[in-house]
C-alpha cells in the first residue's frame, strides 16, 4: 500500500511509479517490496526501427544503376561505342558522390564529415570535367577547370571551415562569403585571360569586386556594432 | 460433426456504422474482463468457450460482405483462446474480424472478452462473459450456478427474442433529429506503436453514493461532471483565450432496454451528451452538476429516445440507401462519420452500472471490469461498472501523457473519496 504524494491518490502494489504523474513509489519503511504480477504481461521492448544508412545508400545505388545502364546500352546498341552516354554516366555518378557520401558519413558523426564530402564532390568534379576534355578533345583542363574548381573548392571549404571552427556570427561569415565572391570574379577573369588570350587588362570583374567588397565591409561593420545589429533585426525582422 | 445450418444476421441499426468507420489502424472495440479468485486454466477456458458459444450465435460470429449490407455469420466453432498482450484491445484488422468478431483471452486470474462493437454493447456483452465465466466455474470447481443476474443456461437453444434489433421494433411516431457543436478535442502525442494505455481507478462505491446523494445527483451524473470539471481544466491550460474555447462535452450512452422492452442480445443504446460552454464563463462543480442532471434528465425519456430510434431507423429504411453497393456506401458513411462522428464529445463515459452475478459465483470472482478502446480521433474514452463494493473506472488512451486521468483521479480526491490507481504503464 503505498500513496503518490504528489497526486494523493492509493496506488496498487503493482505500480513502480505513480501512473498519473510519474512520481516514483519510495517508502522508506517498506524495506524491500515483494514483486507483485502487473496487471499485464510486460512489453516488449521494441524500439523505433531507424532505417540504416547502409540499406539507404543501397537502394540508392540500384536506383541510380537503372539511367546509367540504360543510356549505356541504349547508346552502345545504336552508335556501336559510348558516344554521349559518358557524360550522362559522369553527371549521374557526380550527383551520386553528392548524395551518398553524406549519408554514408553520417552513420559516423563527426564535425568534419562536411568537409571530408565536400573535397571528395570536388574531386569527382574534376575528374567529370578532365573526362569531358578527353572526350571533346579540348585542352582547357589544366589551364582553366582545374584552378577556377581548385579556387571555389578552396573557398567553400575555407568556409565551412571557418563556420566550423570559430564563432563567428553568420552575418560575419556571411560576408567573408561575399567578400570572398568579389575576389573570385577578380581571379576569373584573370584566369580567363590567361587560358583563352583575351586581353592583357581587367576589364569587368573589377565591377562585382568593388560591389561585393563593399557589401562585405558593410555587413561586418553591422555585425561589430552590435546596437545598430538590433535596431536591424528590430525593424527588418521576417 | 455433423454439418449444421449456420444462421446469418444483419447489422443491427447502431452496428451499421462501425464496419464502414474502420480505419487501416483502427477498429471500434471494446472489452469486459473477470478477474477470478485462482489462475486461469485455459484448458477448462477453452472447453468452457466451445460450449458457451452455442448459447450466443449474434456474438459468435464473424463478419460477412453482402452486395449492399454487411452481415453477421455465426461461426462453425468457437475460437481459440489466446494468452493476453501487454495492452488491451490490441488492433485486429478487419480481414481478422471477418473470420471471427471477438475474442477470448486470459492473463493470470483473468478471462477477457473483446468484442468488436458491431456485434454488441456493453450490456449484451455483459451476459456473454458473465455466462463464460459461470459455465468455467462449473466446469472447473463443480459448482453448479443458478441462471440468474444475466447468466444464461448453456444447455437452452438460443432465444429469438435475443437476436432481434430492437431498434426497428421500437420506431416511434415521429423522428427527432439534433444538431451538435464540435466539442473540444482533448491534445496529446500519439503513442507511436499504437499501445493503449489503461489506467484503472478503484472506488469505493459506498463513498461515491455517499457524495452522489449529497449533491442530489446519480453516481454517473456525479462522474460525468468531475469529467467535464477535468476538461474545462485541461482547456484552460492549453487554449488560454476564452473565446477560442470549444464545448464541453462528454456522450453518454443509455442503455435502452431500461426504457423499452427489449431481452436482446446486439446493441441496443442511445446516447446523450451533456455539455457546457466554457465561452460563458467559470464553472463551479455545484454548477456543472446541475446543468448535467437537468440536460440528462430532459433527454432520458422514453419518447425522447423513441424519437431518435425513428431517425436512424428511417434513414435505415430508405431505398434509395439501400439499393447503393456496399463500397459506396462505405465511403459515403466514412465520410459522415470522419465529419461529425467523433467531433460531438470529448470523450464517452460509459457506466454500464452495478454488475450482479448469481450468489454461487461471487466468492470466485473477485472483479469485472469494461474497457472502452481508444477512438480514431479522440485519445480517450472511459468506461465504468460496479462490482460488489467497488466502482471500477478504466480509462485508456491512445498518447501518452496521462493528463485527463490525472486531472480526474486527483480531482475525486479532493472531493473526498479514496482511489486506487493501477495501470499498464510501460
Ligand atoms: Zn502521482
Amino acid at each position: 500500500m503505498s500513496y503518490c504524494v504528489h497526486c494523493g491518490v492509493e496506488l496498487a502494489d503493482s505500480e513502480k511509479k505513480c501512473p498519473l504523474c510519474g512520481t516514483e513509489v519510495i517508502d522508506p519503511r517498506a524495506g524491500k517490496k515483494k514483486d507483485v504480477l502487473p496487471p499485464f504481461p510486460p512489453h516488449p521492448v521494441r524500439t523505433q526501427q531507424q532505417v540504416s544508412r547502409q540499406s539507404l545508400v543501397g537502394l540508392l545505388t540500384l536506383i541510380f544503376l537503372i539511367p546509367i545502364l540504360l543510356c549505356v546500352v541504349c547508346d552502345a546498341s545504336i552508335n556501336h561505342r559510348i558516344v554521349w552516354s559518358g557524360y550522362v554516366v559522369g553527371a549521374f555518378l557526380q550527383l551520386y558522390v553528392t548524395i551518398a557520401v553524406p549519408l554514408l558519413l553520417s552513420a559516423r558523426p563527426s564535425r568534419h564529415n562536411s568537409v571530408l564530402s565536400l573535397s571528395l564532390d570536388f574531386l569527382s568534379l574534376l575528374l567529370l570535367l578532365k573526362y569531358i576534355e578527353w572526350e571533346t578533345g579540348g585542352t582547357w583542363f589544366w589551364t582553366f577547370a582545374l584552378p577556377v574548381t581548385v579556387l571555389t573548392a578552396a573557398i567553400v571549404i575555407a568556409i565551412n571551415l571557418i563556420a566550423l571552427r570559430t564563432e563567428l556570427s553568420r552575418l560575419a561569415i556571411s560576408a567573408i562569403a561575399v567578400i570572398c565572391t568579389g575576389v573570385f570574379c577578380l581571379a576569373l577573369e584573370l584566369l580567363l585571360n590567361f587560358a583563352f588570350h583575351l586581353r592583357s587588362t581587367i576589364a569587368w570583374s573589377s565591377y562585382p569586386l568593388i560591389t561585393f567588397l563593399l557589401l562585405g565591409a558593410v555587413m561586418l561593420y553591422i555585425d561589430r556594432n552590435k546596437p545598430l545589429k538590433e535596431k536591424l533585426i528590430q525593424k527588418f525582422f521576417l | 460433426m455433423a454439418d449444421r445450418e449456420l444462421r446469418w444476421m444483419r447489422l443491427d441499426n447502431a452496428a451499421k456504422i462501425y464496419p464502414a468507420a474502420k480505419r487501416r489502424n483502427w477498429n471500434n472495440l471494446f472489452r469486459l474482463s473477470a478477474t477470478l479468485r485462482d489462475p486461469v486454466d485455459p484448458l477448462v477456458l477453452q472447453s468452457a468457450l466451445d460450449v458457451t458459444v452455442r448459447r450466443f450465435p449474434s456474438i459468435a460470429v464473424r463478419i460477412r460482405r453482402g452486395m449492399f449490407w454487411y452481415y453477421l455469420e455465426e461461426l462453425a466453432q468457437a475460437p481459440k483462446i489466446e494468452r493476453e498482450q501487454s495492452y488491451p484491445l490490441a488492433h485486429r484488422s478487419f480481414s481478422e474480424l471477418r473470420r471471427c468478431a471477438f475474442r477470448v483471452l486470459y492473463y493470470e486470474n483473468r478471462i477477457a472478452v473483446e468484442f468488436f462493437h458491431a456485434l454488441t454493447d456493453g450490456n449484451g456483452g455483459l451476459v456473454f462473459l458473465k455466462t463464460l465465466t459461470a459455465e468455467y466455474i462449473t466446469q472447473k470447481y463443480g459448482v453448479s450456478i443458478a441462471n440468474t443476474d444475466g447468466v444464461l443456461d448453456r444447455s437452452e437453444e438460443p432465444d429469438e427474442r435475443e437476436l432481434v434489433d430492437s431498434f426497428l421494433q421500437n420506431e416511434g411516431p415521429v423522428s427527432k433529429s439534433r444538431r451538435e457543436e464540435t466539442a473540444y478535442l482533448l491534445p496529446g502525442t500519439r503513442e507511436w506503436d499504437g499501445y493503449l494505455n489503461l489506467t484503472t481507478g478503484i472506488l469505493d462505491v459506498q463513498e461515491v453514493l455517499a457524495l452522489a446523494k449529497r449533491y442530489q445527483v446519480s453516481l454517473t451524473t456525479l462522474m460525468v461532471s468531475v469529467m467535464m470539471m477535468s476538461i474545462l481544466a485541461i482547456q484552460n491550460r492549453h487554449v488560454p483565450n476564452r473565446r477560442q474555447q470549444k464545448p464541453v462535452k462528454v456522450l453518454v450512452p443509455v442503455n435502452l432496454r431500461k426504457f423499452f422492452d427489449s431481452s436482446t442480445l446486439r446493441n441496443f443504446v442511445l446516447y446523450v451528451t451533456p455539455g457546457i460552454d466554457p465561452k460563458m464563463g467559470d464553472y463551479t462543480l455545484e454548477e456543472v452538476l446541475k446543468s448535467v442532471h437537468h440536460q440528462m434528465g430532459v433527454e432520458l425519456t422514453q419518447k425522447q429516445m423513441s424519437a431518435r430510434i425513428t431517425v436512424n431507423v428511417r434513414s435505415e429504411k430508405s431505398w434509395a440507401l439501400k439499393i447503393v453497393p456496399l463500397f459506396l456506401k462505405n465511403v459515403a458513411m466514412k465520410l459522415v462519420y470522419n465529419m461529425v462522428g467523433e467531433k460531438k464529445s470529448c470523450i464517452a463515459f460509459s457506466n454500464l452500472g452495478a454488475a450482479a452475478l448469481p450468489v454461487e459465483m461471487q466468492s470466485y470472482v473477485d472483479r469485472l471490469d469494461f474497457v472502452l478502446g481508444a477512438q480514431a480521433v479522440c485519445p480517450n474514452n472511459c468506461g465504468a461498472l460496479t462490482y460488489g463494493d467497488h466502482l471500477i473506472i478504466n480509462f485508456t488512451r491512445s498518447i501518452e501523457e496521462p493528463e485527463l486521468e490525472r486531472e480526474f483521479f486527483t480531482r475525486l480526491r479532493r472531493l473526498g473519496l479514496s482511489v486506487t490507481i493501477e495501470s499498464n504503464q510501460r
